[in-house]
């Protein structure tokens, strides 16, 4: 009790402690702009995902008119041929083999029938949580990933499907799906939802392989049956694949036996 | 005590801070946002042990400056030394940190408490006293 009732000159270390407060102030206000900025920019420090200074640079609309310039010259490219193929029977067989090759290469437009996958962001984590401890875990789950994406492809692949595309882009052989920032990457072109994936095969088939009890998309009915509508379609067209189809580095082995080794 | 100077200056650093940031535009990178946050944890302790310290009557300026200074630094460099070797150093300095603020702020509080509680014992000294006395004495009664 003497310690707390002794007679304490306040003077003394109330302006030094003020000093200080204030330098505390700048510090706390210095942590607390940054820990702002990093909550705007919407990459959290603990969140996978970086963007990538090449893709950004290019603006999207540079993009779609090289695209839509390579897509008239391959349509070109295709009549030329399908012309030469009208003088002689076997440029008409080749040629046969050609459409074949690339119709399997998703370098042509494809229709028949098939399945239609929507995937859309659950609103779940806009709704007044129950348990703040699970809020993150919710935000996570009402969001679709690029891995989400890429697994439904993977599972109408494997269910036989024959043409695939997402959000109108062909999907080829290397065909990426990565997610940037918010926007998910398909073919190196920004999409945002609703993901719309679009599959040509037999509609029964590829609608039972998405509905397997306990797969991939019970997952995500679990947690919200509005994130998935797959619909059967008994007519779909699917684009052509508009990117590069230059090879830089392998090259086709002329005959099996040479070059093999 | 003047409570009001050193929140004020609290607020007038925060205010000015911030402004200075948003007007200046100023960005920190945001890998050094953890060790920030420790270092304005340390300066908040370093600030509540003074406080105690000058309650106690052992306040020492020179020891109060150099504990702002070298707290916050050792607590930001813990956990930056954390992050390199892949212990997470910082919950040690928040743990540690954050324990002492709360026991800081109980002992400040308790004091005030006491203080206030003595008051109350000494005028229910006077006021037991005062029936005893004429009604005439109790209005000019010596100086409290």
């Amino acid at each position: 009790m003497s310690v707390f009732s002794a007679n304490i000159n306040h003077r003394s270390f109330t302006w030094q402690i003020s000093g200080l407060c204030f330098v505390l102030g700048l510090l706390l206000a210095a942590a607390a702009h940054t820990a702002t900025q990093i909550n705007r920019s919407g990459v959290g420090l603990n969140r996978v995902g970086f963007s990538y200074g090449s893709t950004a640079q290019v603006p999207a609309s540079k993009i779609q008119e090289d695209e839509s310039e390579i897509k008239k010259l391959r349509d070109q490219n295709t009549a030329l041929e399908n012309r030469l193929a009208e003088r002689r029977d076997a440029s008409s067989t080749l040629n046969q083999m050609l459409q074949d090759t690339k119709a399997f290469a998703g370098l042509t437009d494809v229709v028949g029938p098939g399945v239609q996958v929507t995937l859309v962001d659950s609103q779940k984590h806009t709704l007044p949580p129950t348990d703040p401890a699970s809020t993150d875990q919710i935000k996570l789950n009402s969001l679709i990933h690029d891995s989400d994406i890429a697994n439904v492809v993977n599972e109408l692949k494997a269910a036989g499907a024959e043409a695939l595309s997402v959000n109108g882009q062909r999907v080829v052989g290397p065909t990426p799906v990565r997610c940037v920032g918010p926007v998910i990457y398909v073919n190196d072109v920004p999409t945002v939802p609703p993901y719309v994936i679009s599959a040509i095969g037999d509609p029964d088939a590829l609608y039972k392989g998405l509905n397997l009890p306990g797969g991939l998309l019970d997952q995500f009915r679990q947690f919200d049956p509005n994130m998935v509508r797959v619909e059967k379609k008994s007519r779909l067209r699917i684009p052509a694949f508009a990117g590069s189809t230059q090879m830089h580095f392998g090259r086709a082995v002329e005959s099996s036996g040479k070059d093999s080794k | 005590m003047k409570v009001w100077l050193p929140v004020a200056s609290l607020g007038a650093g925060l205010v000015l801070g911030l402004a200075a940031f948003t007007h200046f535009r100023w960005q920190l990178p945001a890998e050094y946002a953890p060790y920030l946050s420790v270092a304005a944890l340390a300066g908040l302790d370093t600030v509540f042990g003074g406080i105690r310290a000058g309650i106690e009557g052992r306040f020492q300026n020179d020891i109060f400056a150099s504990g702002f200074v070298l707290n916050t630094l050792l607590a930001a460099g813990l956990a930056w030394l954390g992050d390199r070797i892949g212990v997470n150093l910082a919950l040690v300095a928040v743990l540690v940190l954050g324990s002492r603020v709360f026991l800081n702020l109980s002992l400040i509080r308790r004091y005030y408490l006491n203080k206030r509680a003595l008051q109350r014992s000494r005028q229910q000294e006077e006021s037991a006293v005062a029936p005893a006395t004429t009604v005439a004495a109790f209005h000019h009664k010596p100086g409290v």
